[in-house]
């Protein structure tokens, strides 16, 4: 590559970090990246799996706020049915089932709370629940999703037969962020981005 | 306002570095052009290697996925570890490219011209 090219290349990136860390940028590309939030009844509210179960058996941050949010709407009454998701590593449950204590824990029923911990991707996720819920009919459901995933999310459910209430959990429009926080979200956007191509190469949505 | 702050040091620090530089470490003005090309060659060389090693990566977690039962997360390349690494790929790269001979020679021709 000549090395007027690769100057370009080095100035676009040096400028590009400039702009993501010190300007409201990558927040606003978050926000026009993610679908707006609704808050409407549905049948179920479907939590997707994300950020696991740290060393000590505890939720991760990411993870817990995920199922407080759900907690929340349930309390609130929005729908009767909590499903969580999660990877099945960890120890001793896997993030499902450890949601799934936390929710008691909380006072929701054991017999309003499902679980699915066999799903690795956000694709096997949406099957899995569709075959979870299936038989009891339901097709509208709240999801709680991450900020950056939440498109991609709701056009995988959407594939198999779900009508979806976008509920991301994650601020969406967060001005006054850090330099390492954009930073951070940008990296999470620029994962999301390869994800979408992956999922339309694959035709999972 | 507090969001300035960091840029302001860094602003602040660079005036002392240049003023430093050239009054108590005699380093020539026209250098600073020179070590803005060479700093700009690094940063596009840490594109590069990060976009070779994200695309590598991927192949790996792809086909790792397809040919074992092991199933290994995309989201492993999400890490700040992987763009400091490039970044250091980028940096001994860039100083073996500059200091090669034929290299060598192209950047003595810009400080001669810039001097005249």
């Amino acid at each position: 590559m000549p090395r007027a090219l690769l100057r370009i290349l080095g100035g676009a990136a040096l400028a590009s970090f400039l702009i993501a860390a010190f300007s409201p940028a990558v927040s606003l590309l978050s926000y026009l990246m993610t679908p707006a939030r609704r808050s409407e009844p549905a049948q179920a509210i479907v939590v997707l799996g994300g950020g696991g179960v740290a060393a000590s058996g505890l939720l991760t941050d990411t993870s817990m706020r995920a199922t407080m949010e759900a907690i929340v709407l349930y309390r609130q009454g929005l729908a009767p049915l909590l499903v969580l998701s999660g990877s099945p590593e960890g120890s001793p449950h896997g993030e499902a089932e450890t949601r799934a204590d936390l929710a008691r824990a909380c006072g929701i029923p054991a017999s309003a709370i499902m679980t699915s911990s066999q799903a690795r991707t956000t694709h096997e996720e949406a099957q899995q629940i569709h075959t979870l819920l299936a038989p009891r009919d339901i097709r509208k459901i709240l999801l709680v999703a991450d900020t950056p995933g939440m498109a991609r999310a709701m056009k995988v459910f959407e594939r198999v037969g779900f009508d979806v209430v976008p509920t991301p959990w994650s601020e969406v429009l967060d001005l006054d962020g850090l330099p390492e926080d954009r930073l951070s979200l940008l990296r999470q956007l620029a994962m999301e981005l390869v994800a979408r191509v992956y999922y339309r190469v694959a035709g999972y949505v | 306002m507090e969001q300035l702050l960091l840029p302001l040091l860094v602003a602040l620090t660079s005036v002392g570095a240049y003023a430093a530089g050239t009054r108590v470490f005699g380093l020539p003005r026209h250098g600073l052009a020179l070590a803005v090309r060479y700093t700009l060659d690094v940063a596009g060389l840490t594109v590069l290697f990060l976009a070779v090693n994200l695309g590598l990566g991927l192949a790996v977690v792809l086909g790792s996925r397809a040919l074992s039962m092991r199933f290994v997360s995309v989201y492993i390349l999400n890490d700040t570890s992987l763009i400091a690494l490039s970044a250091l790929q980028a940096v001994v790269v860039g100083s073996w490219w500059r200091l090669s001979p034929g290299a060598r020679g192209e950047d003595v021709k810009r400080a001669t011209r810039a001097q005249l």
